[in-house]
């Protein structure tokens, strides 16, 4: 297995998750295709939209009517992958990063396994949404956004709002974010996707720069609000720490209670640790 | 309080720069980007309080290390020590008696005063007569800028033109061994003044506060009373002496309350009926312990001490020998004459420093005074005796007639014997004979005290047993009884004074206007004073800024740990 620095320098992201997950799975001892299946399953009346070409023509000229083929693996998971990018995750290279290849390395997770995976990239309105797919060519398609990725903007509600709507389709949501905004304006806009019968793990990111603020006294600006503090981190360590870990707990205790499931990273940690919660969550959805 | 170095408090201003400092560093701090700064603003509201009080002590506690820093440098002080440079102290013989007393002190002033200095003027070990003048020492201090103090007890020689407007002098008391002189002569000439100054040395030694004191003349009760006397004041003894001669006067001090009766003491005072002649003059041959009265073998003590502040007043007659006499002590001796003492000078050359004191301009002679020079000196052919009195004759071929009815302040200066060099002029074996025989032909009487003055020593001769003849080949009677110290006088004020500014009056200075010149001479006790009340604040801001330092050492652990 390749070490995370020794990855964390492959350039093209898909690489980067190709690595990640095959030392991954390897670690698993499992099989990775566990769950998968491309048998046919049963028939069903063509309705107006369905693609042409999952139409059974044999059926139709035995019955003269159109019948569209059901395939086991459409009773696989869909998977969305939130990825937030606005300006406050750009805070450190590592932290953006960090969230780009776990969204990388779980698309490709999701496609090794035959599941159908999405990409939702959203800042203050929703920047890029890639429906999900089985297929290479949108694997190929997430990994070339999620390269060409870049933090801007602002953390905004009405995204998270828009967000539930436009994912029909149920399925597992993975959100990817710091959630540097308002506990209970997070709380309520995941707890939209539970209404919408989506499972929800939402990973949240912070760098240790956030966790632990150091140097001398000087003025803060704000990444996305443009807002100044002065702030003087040696005196006021304390007091922050005390509020942040009031934030992360509040949104856990929160988010747990609405049966979203809560993990926090730092974005120095190994990103097999998020992997593995990722496909517990998975299996125990299957 | 005051500054030792003022200049550096132009300085004080730079207290405010934590202030400044504080005020614009909040306002230049480099900006950060911060993903949430909410979070930060909830933090500052909640340890708002706590970090405003510990800002502002900490401005405080910069501004007051600033600020202690530039008083520091200011080196602040109460009391007038601090005003001073240096301390030089008259190291020669006659300030001896007094040197732990004087060395612990001037320890306790540099102890609060560091940077003063402290030199000694005659610090060499003793080797002339002329030593006990510290002659030329004093002029060490003109060289050396600002205030200083200077202590001593001016028995210096009239060459010390050390004054310096800004400098303290201060007066060393006479040594305590004084107190043991008792016998006072109550004699026309003699002052209510000296004798209560010697009673007041007396009770203080003893630390009576009261006695009571009865004076006898000639066994008879003549006057007494309670006198209370505080260890700073002295009640004035207000007794009557009858200017007459005769009889033997005794004051008889008793315990007022708390001595024991065996303790009595009874002081003769006796008055003699003899006349009372001093000799003043620095004398070699005495002070090297050549006894000139050894001719007959009369033994003679030589002791240090006695300088210009002598009570001379006792003396019916004076002879000045030795124009290079210390300039208080010339003060003294013209004091003498101004209340009705006789005063005859010996030299063959008058000095112009005296001449200028005593008022005599040049070569003018005064009518009251009489200058015999060398030449003129022989005695045999210029002087003559006539109803009773000598005649002189002096250098403009004048007779003087020298009478027993001197006017106040009137003075005889004579020639020195050719024997002698200079104005240095040594008791000569033949000498002595020649003051009796002179005496005895000026006075008409045969029985006559010598006081011989040499600068620093007293004798008293009494005549009496012995016999000495005279150079025209008289028998006269003389013996040396015993040496006597007389007191001094605190407040005298034949001390410390300026040469060079009586000298261009032309004239000595009267009380009045001493007193006025020297009005900063202090005395012994006045200058423990000074030193006891004075004090430096250092200290107290150095003690501060230690407490900064490990105030800001601290502050910077704690900041470093979080």
């Amino acid at each position: 297995m390749l070490s995370s620095d020794l990855i964390s320098k492959i350039k093209p992201i898909r690489l980067r998750a190709k690595l990640i997950v095959e030392g991954f799975l390897t670690g698993l001892h499992k099989s990775p295709y566990h769950g998968f299946s491309v048998e046919f399953k049963d028939h069903r009346s063509y309705n107006k939209g369905d693609e042409i070409r999952f139409i059974d023509w044999k059926v139709y000229a035995r019955t003269d009517r159109f019948y569209v083929r059901r395939f086991e693996d459409e009773t696989n998971l869909i998977s969305y992958v939130v990825l937030d990018n606005s300006a406050s995750m750009g805070y450190t290279e590592n932290k953006f990063n960090f969230a780009k290849d776990l969204a990388a390395a779980i698309a490709y997770l999701l496609y090794l396994q035959r599941d159908a995976f999405g990409l939702v990239v959203f800042n203050e309105k929703i920047e890029t949404l890639i429906p999900p797919r089985t297929s290479r060519v949108n694997l190929n398609h997430v990994m070339k956004t999620l390269d060409n990725l870049e933090t801007r903007g602002k953390t905004s509600l009405s995204s998270y709002k828009i967000l539930p709507e436009k994912l029909k389709k149920r399925g597992m949501v993975v959100f990817i974010s710091d959630m540097l905004v308002d506990p209970e304006e997070i709380i309520s806009s995941l707890r939209m996707f539970r209404y919408r019968k989506h499972e929800v793990l939402a990973f949240h990111l912070l760098s240790s720069e956030e966790l632990k603020i150091k140097g001398r006294a000087r003025i803060f600006e704000d990444m996305e609000s443009g807002e100044k503090v002065p702030f003087d981190p040696v005196n006021l360590k304390k007091e922050y720490n005390t509020r942040l870990h009031k934030h992360i707990s509040t949104l856990k205790k929160e988010l747990r209670k609405s049966n979203i499931d809560y993990e926090f990273f730092r974005t120095d940690e190994p990103i097999e640790f998020a992997l593995y919660r990722f496909f517990k969550k998975r299996e125990r959805l299957l | 309080m005051s500054f030792q170095h003022q200049i550096f408090l132009y300085a004080l201003p730079l207290a405010l720069l934590p202030i400044i400092i504080h005020l614009f560093a909040s306002r230049m701090q480099r900006k950060t980007p911060f993903p949430w700064v909410k979070l930060l603003i909830g933090a500052q509201y909640e340890g708002r309080r706590r970090r405003k009080l510990l800002e502002i002590l900490i401005l405080i506690l910069r501004t007051l290390a600033i600020g202690s820093l530039v008083l520091l440098a200011a080196s602040p002080y109460r009391g007038e020590l601090f005003k001073f440079k240096y301390v030089a102290v008259d190291n020669s013989p006659s300030m001896r008696h007094d040197s732990v007393k004087i060395s612990s002190l001037i320890k306790e002033a540099r102890l609060k005063n560091p940077s003063l200095e402290i030199f000694y003027i005659l610090d060499k070990p003793y080797e002339s007569p002329l030593d006990y003048d510290i002659p030329a020492d004093l002029n060490v201090l003109k060289d050396i800028k600002g205030p200083g103090i200077v202590i001593s007890d001016f028995q210096v020689s009239n060459t010390g033109t050390y004054k310096d407007p800004s400098t303290l002098a201060v007066k060393i008391p006479p040594p305590d061994d004084i107190v043991k002189i008792l016998a006072v002569r109550a004699e026309p000439g003699i002052t209510m003044r000296s004798f209560e100054a010697h009673l007041k040395v007396f009770l203080k030694a003893n630390e009576r506060k009261a006695v009571r004191l009865n004076l006898y003349s000639n066994e008879k009760l003549v006057t007494g009373g309670n006198f209370e006397v505080s260890p700073d004041s002295v009640n004035v003894l207000t007794l009557r002496f009858i200017p007459t001669h005769g009889g033997i006067w005794k004051v008889e001090i008793l315990p007022f309350d708390d001595l024991p009766e065996d303790n009595i003491q009874y002081f003769p005072i006796t008055v003699l009926e003899k006349l009372s002649i001093g000799i003043v003059g620095n004398n070699r041959f005495i002070a090297k312990g050549l006894n000139p009265f050894k001719i007959k073998n009369y033994p003679l003590k030589v002791k240090n001490g006695l300088r210009g502040s002598e009570d001379l007043t006792g003396f019916d007659v004076l002879f000045l020998t030795d124009m290079t006499i210390p300039y208080p002590t010339l003060m003294n001796v013209l004091r003498y004459t101004e209340n009705g003492g006789r005063l005859i000078i010996f030299s063959n050359k008058i000095p112009p420093t005296i001449l200028n004191v005593l008022g005599i301009s040049g070569r003018q002679v005064d009518s009251s005074i009489v200058i015999l020079e060398q030449d003129t000196l022989k005695f045999k052919k210029v002087m003559s005796f006539e109803d009773g009195n000598v005649i002189l004759q002096d250098v403009y071929d004048r007779n003087i007639v020298i009478s027993r009815k001197f006017a106040a302040g009137e003075c005889i200066l004579v020639g020195l014997p050719s024997d002698v060099n200079e104005s240095l002029f040594p008791i000569s074996p033949s000498f002595v004979p020649f003051l009796y025989s002179l005496v005895e032909k000026v006075f008409n009487t045969k029985d006559c005290n010598v006081v011989v003055n040499a600068g620093t020593p007293c004798m008293e001769v009494m005549s009496g047993k012995e016999v000495v003849k005279t150079p025209w080949g008289q028998n006269v009677p003389c013996s040396l009884l015993k040496f006597q110290k007389i007191g001094l006088y605190r407040d005298s004020l034949d001390v410390g004074v300026n040469l060079p500014k009586v000298e261009s009056e032309s004239r000595f200075l009267s009380r009045k206007e001493l007193r006025k010149r020297f009005a900063n001479v202090y005395d012994y006790e006045g200058f423990k004073k000074l030193v006891g009340s004075s004090r430096s604040y250092a200290k107290i801001f150095e003690y501060f800024l230690l407490f900064y330092l490990i105030f800001e050492s601290a502050l910077l652990g704690w900041k470093f740990r979080q």
